[in-house]
């Protein structure tokens, strides 16, 4: 012991404090020492160095020993189970040899702190779905707001297409009356109330295309149909009178127009009657607006 | 002697170092085993330093876990795998105890609180362990009071000299004087105990 560079003591003095004080082994100082030999532990050495290491490991081992001298305490059945359950083994596994199935498989493919990280990535997942999913739900409800303000745009345009074509209509139809009443050959026939009319008020003019088509009736001042009642446009030939056109008045002062197509050949005169049966063979009462008088402007 | 730090055992049981070496490879049944020969002890340890049942099992817990982790990065060549354990414990529990302020109490109280007696068997079945006890609580009893206050206050309680000094009132020389005898004198007096774990 002599021989030593350091003696016992001295190596005693400056390991005995420092480890019970580090306490962790990795946290001892000079504890690393005893780990680069390769010669097994505790053999007998000559070198200085292994005296050393020899007396550090003794003060080492000695405070592994000191817990010995406490009374052991059973730990819960379930702390067991849990230390296997997190690394990932069961109670079932006990003294399982190192050559079975299991120990060939890898040993950190489950890794001890695998569930440390996948409960903080799990609701990192879940912030995120939840920030995408309200994301979302705003783009939708903007995204639906832009759908009924195009859709009511949509029909206010087909609302006002429809208007227009309408208004296309009524302009062609009128266009093509003018066509039709300052057309060359065009005769027109005043309808009026002979005596004794019912219908003293009222006044028609039947425009009559030369080509005998598309002819045009204008009526107004008839009253309002009574219950069940039509008024109906006769054509007088000379075989007789020949039923036109049927059609009804449901306010007072409406101004009646209709197209005459199909006229019968020969007229003579038009008038206007009316009738509680919807397809008179002949007219049941006198006319209430006669006219057989033609004019021809062009 | 033995050359592996292993703890002399009956029959076939697998030696320590062997253990770690299987829990390394990723057996958790070698895991199991170190768990069933050491918990008791462990957990005594553990709960002396805390006083709280619950705190000490859940650093117990912490211990097998990082046993399993850092199971790869034990050397035999370094220390026992029986000291290993306990300086682990050991430190994560003063750790512990220093991090919640956890309210020491005293061994007879930590005792009153865990009546249970020690279930595993293997823990129980084994001779060498209750010789250790025994032999352990000898050598410390047999230790001047004064010595004995000094080392138990650093050890269990993770107190620096510096700090026993301070607790005790007594000159930091004196404290260091009183630890280095502990020591040397345990050293001493447990020669067989350590070559078993050589």
């Amino acid at each position: 012991m002599n021989d030593n560079p350091r003696n016992e003591s001295d190596i005693d003095d400056a390991v005995i404090l420092e480890w019970l004080e580090a306490a962790d082994l990795d946290r001892v100082p000079g504890s690393d020492a005893l780990a680069p030999s390769d010669r097994p532990s505790g053999r007998p050495d000559n070198e200085a160095g292994s005296r050393e290491d020899r007396l550090r490991r003794e003060y080492l081992e000695v405070l592994g020993l000191l817990p010995y001298e406490l009374e052991p305490v059973a730990p819960a059945a379930e702390t067991k189970q849990r230390i296997l359950a997190a690394v990932g083994g069961s109670s079932t596994e006990e003294g399982r040899p190192a050559s079975g199935p299991r120990v060939a498989r890898g040993p950190r493919v489950v890794a001890p702190g695998g569930r440390g990280w996948l409960l903080p990535l799990a609701a990192s997942l879940a912030l995120v779905l939840m920030a995408v999913s309200g994301w979302l739900v705003l783009q939708v409800r903007a995204q639906r707001v832009l759908i009924a303000d195009l859709s009511a745009r949509l029909d206010q345009g087909r609302s006002t297409e429809a208007a227009l074509v309408a208004s296309r209509g009524m302009l062609a139809e009128a266009r093509s009356r003018l066509d039709m009443m300052t057309a060359p050959g065009t005769q027109f026939c005043a309808l009026r109330p002979p005596e004794g009319s019912l219908a003293s008020g009222a006044l028609g003019v039947v425009v009559m295309h030369p080509a005998g088509e598309d002819w045009f009736l204008r009526i107004e001042g008839l009253e309002p149909c009574s219950q069940g009642r039509k008024y109906v446009v006769w054509f007088s030939t000379e075989s007789g009178e020949v039923p036109g056109p049927v059609f009804a008045v449901k306010n007072s002062g409406e101004t009646v127009e209709l197209s005459l197509t199909d006229q019968p050949p020969g007229i003579e005169a038009i008038m206007i009657t009316l009738e509680a049966d919807p397809t008179p063979q002949a007219p049941s009462m006198k006319p209430l607006l006669f006219g057989d008088e033609r004019t021809q402007l062009l | 002697m033995k050359s592996s730090g292993e703890t002399t055992r009956s029959g076939a049981e697998p030696p320590e170092v062997e253990l770690v070496q299987r829990a390394a490879r990723g057996d958790s049944g070698a895991l199991s085993i170190l768990y069933d020969r050491f918990s008791g002890m462990l957990l005594g340890l553990a709960t002396k330093i805390l006083g709280d049942p619950a705190d000490a099992e859940d650093v117990l817990q912490e211990v097998f876990v990082q046993v399993w982790k850092q199971a790869g990065r034990y050397q035999s060549s370094r220390s026992s795998v029986s000291t290993w354990l306990v300086l682990i414990t050991r430190s994560r529990a003063i750790d512990r105890l220093r991090s919640r302020n956890v309210k020491l109490r005293t061994t007879t109280e930590a005792r009153r609180e865990n009546l249970n007696p020690h279930t595993s068997p293997e823990g129980m079945r084994t001779v060498i362990l209750k010789e250790r006890r025994k032999r352990l609580g000898e050598e410390l009893a047999n230790l001047p009071p004064e010595q004995r206050d000094v080392l138990e206050m650093a050890y269990y309680k993770g107190m620096t000299q510096r700090e026993v000094a301070q607790a005790t009132g007594i000159p930091l020389g004196t404290v260091k004087t009183r630890t280095l005898l502990a020591m040397k004198k345990l050293r001493s007096a447990l020669e067989s105990e350590i070559e078993e774990l050589l």
